[in-house]
């Protein structure tokens, strides 16, 4: 037989570990959330300045001074489109990493609180069943 | 009982031999140096980390010389509070193979006095008094030459008298040279980009590498007639946590016979970073014996210090997490893009830059 009043406190402490692990699960999951946006706007800030970059080179492009030549004309524009597809797919390969960085930020901050909730959910249980 | 006792400590002291955990080497001595004629080179990743090195101590550090390789903070995305973040693609990318997306020079000057301004590096108005020889191979498939040229622009633009930065990329055999260490007679074709990434050209990098960053130099010895140390590593890193942050347990000293403790006269203090796949866990004593800088120091009055990095796996970081991929260094390169989660890996409270140091310290008699 359990005294009532302890039932009633040990209920109560279980109430509250509960609380308190609930509130650090909502703070994990803001802490995640604001990870999230911040990947987000420093890979909204990159494709801006690959755009702009993008933009400057093509400006800057000199154009020919004399005749042109067909074979230097050609030969100079599979140059610039063999750059071009170098630098997309170097701009795709940076914008996976952050992307897949800050995906594993958030991965971690999750994880880590998961596991935290388990060990003091696992904590209140023993506190409350003696 | 005794027997038993016995072949324990047989079994001990085999496993401390032939284990990979523990370092065998003699903890790193001091030489007769002189702390104000300590100089740095490397290739690829180690001109990275020479260049980074350079930067970061520039105070005590009187010349550089970065092989295919070198331009300081081009793998870094954003400055914060508690250090850097830098990409492992924009390390390959703009660093090394597309450089088109390369910043202007003015972008890598005002890293550099920012991260000055933390105090995170030394001031680089110390840049002006060094001498700086850069090298890049017009065949190379690795780092693009656009790099190395940038480099030296970064060291003009950060102060470093025009007569004093030495940039070699021309004049060699044939396509030019390969990603490689050039030497006079040892190695691979001069154009190949491959395995040992040590290619003859008739070319003595060494001496022109050394007597751009000291003057005239007495010729070299042939063979050398000092002698290699190995010396631990291990308690240069946090922890002694040596694999875990990209070293190896072991490193090489070369001594001159003119340099051994006791000697009258002073030595100077050059420190060699090798590259990527270049470690003596991949090529032995190749590189340390082969690249024909301790010829030259032999004959004038050189130590030569070989640090070695170490290919880090997931399983040697000191947590694993969802971001572990982005930590490990498959390759044994030099830290250049902030593996091993180091967000000070180019400054001087980076983990390799401040072992480096350290060992630089010990060897002049500076640290303990």
């Amino acid at each position: 037989m359990v005294e009532p009043s302890l039932a009633v406190d040990g209920g109560f402490g279980f109430l509250t570990d509960l609380i308190g692990i609930q509130m650090r699960n909502m703070e994990a999951v803001r802490q995640a959330q604001q990870k999230m946006l911040e990947g987000i706007g420093v890979l909204a800030k990159r494709q801006t300045e690959i755009i702009e970059g993008t933009l400057r080179r093509s400006v800057s492009e000199p154009s020919p001074a004399t005749p042109p030549d067909i074979r230097a004309v050609v030969s100079h524009q599979i140059e610039s489109l063999k750059t071009t597809i170098l630098e997309n797919q170097t701009n795709s390969n940076i914008l996976s990493e952050m992307a897949a960085r800050s995906s594993a930020e958030v991965a971690n901050i999750l994880q880590s609180r998961m596991m935290a909730a388990l060990d003091e959910f696992k904590a209140a249980l023993d506190h409350a069943i003696p | 009982m005794t027997i038993r006792r016995h072949t324990a400590a047989v079994l001990l002291l085999a496993a401390a031999w032939f284990g990979g955990g523990a370092s065998a080497a003699d903890p790193l001595g001091r030489f007769p140096v002189d702390p104000a004629e300590v100089s740095v080179s490397g290739i690829s990743s180690g001109a990275f980390m020479a260049n980074q090195l350079h930067i970061a101590h520039s105070a005590g550090i009187v010349g550089a010389g970065m092989i295919a390789g070198g331009l300081y903070g081009c793998a870094v995305d954003s400055v914060s509070e508690n250090g850097v973040l830098a990409l492992a693609s924009l390390a390959i990318g703009p660093c090394m193979s597309v450089p088109t997306l390369l910043r202007p020079v003015d972008h890598y000057a005002q890293l550099t006095a920012d991260l000055a301004a933390k105090g995170w590096i030394d001031p680089p108005g110390d840049l002006a008094r060094s001498r700086v020889y850069l090298f890049t191979g017009q065949a190379d498939k690795i780092v693009s030459p656009k790099t190395v040229e940038l480099g030296a622009s970064l060291y003009r633009a950060l102060g470093v008298p025009v007569a004093h930065v030495k940039l070699r990329d021309r004049d060699l055999p044939g396509a030019g040279a390969g990603h490689s260490w050039v030497t006079k007679n040892f190695g691979n074709a001069c154009d190949a980009n491959a395995k040992p990434f040590i290619n003859d050209c008739r070319y003595d990098q060494a001496e022109d590498l050394l007597q751009t960053i000291y003057g005239p130099l007495q010729p070299p010895a042939a063979p050398p007639a000092g002698h290699i140390v190995a010396f631990d590593q291990t308690e240069f890193a946090p922890g002694k946590a040596a694999a875990a942050n990209g070293l190896l347990d072991t490193g090489n000293l070369y001594v001159p016979k003119a340099c051994e403790p006791g000697a009258a006269r002073h030595c100077r203090l050059h420190v060699v970073l090798h590259g990527c796949l270049q470690s003596a866990e991949v090529l032995r004593d190749e590189f340390y014996t082969k690249i024909g800088v301790n010829e030259w120091a032999d004959t004038n009055r050189i130590v030569v210090l070989y640090p070695q990095a170490h290919a880090t796996t997931v399983a040697e970081l000191s947590s694993q997490d969802a971001s572990s991929l982005f930590n490990t260094n498959p390759e044994g390169c030099w830290n250049w893009w902030g593996y091993a989660g180091d967000k000070q890996f180019l400054t001087k409270q980076g983990v390799q830059v401040g072992a480096i140091w350290s060992m630089v310290q010990r060897v002049t008699g500076q640290g303990n």
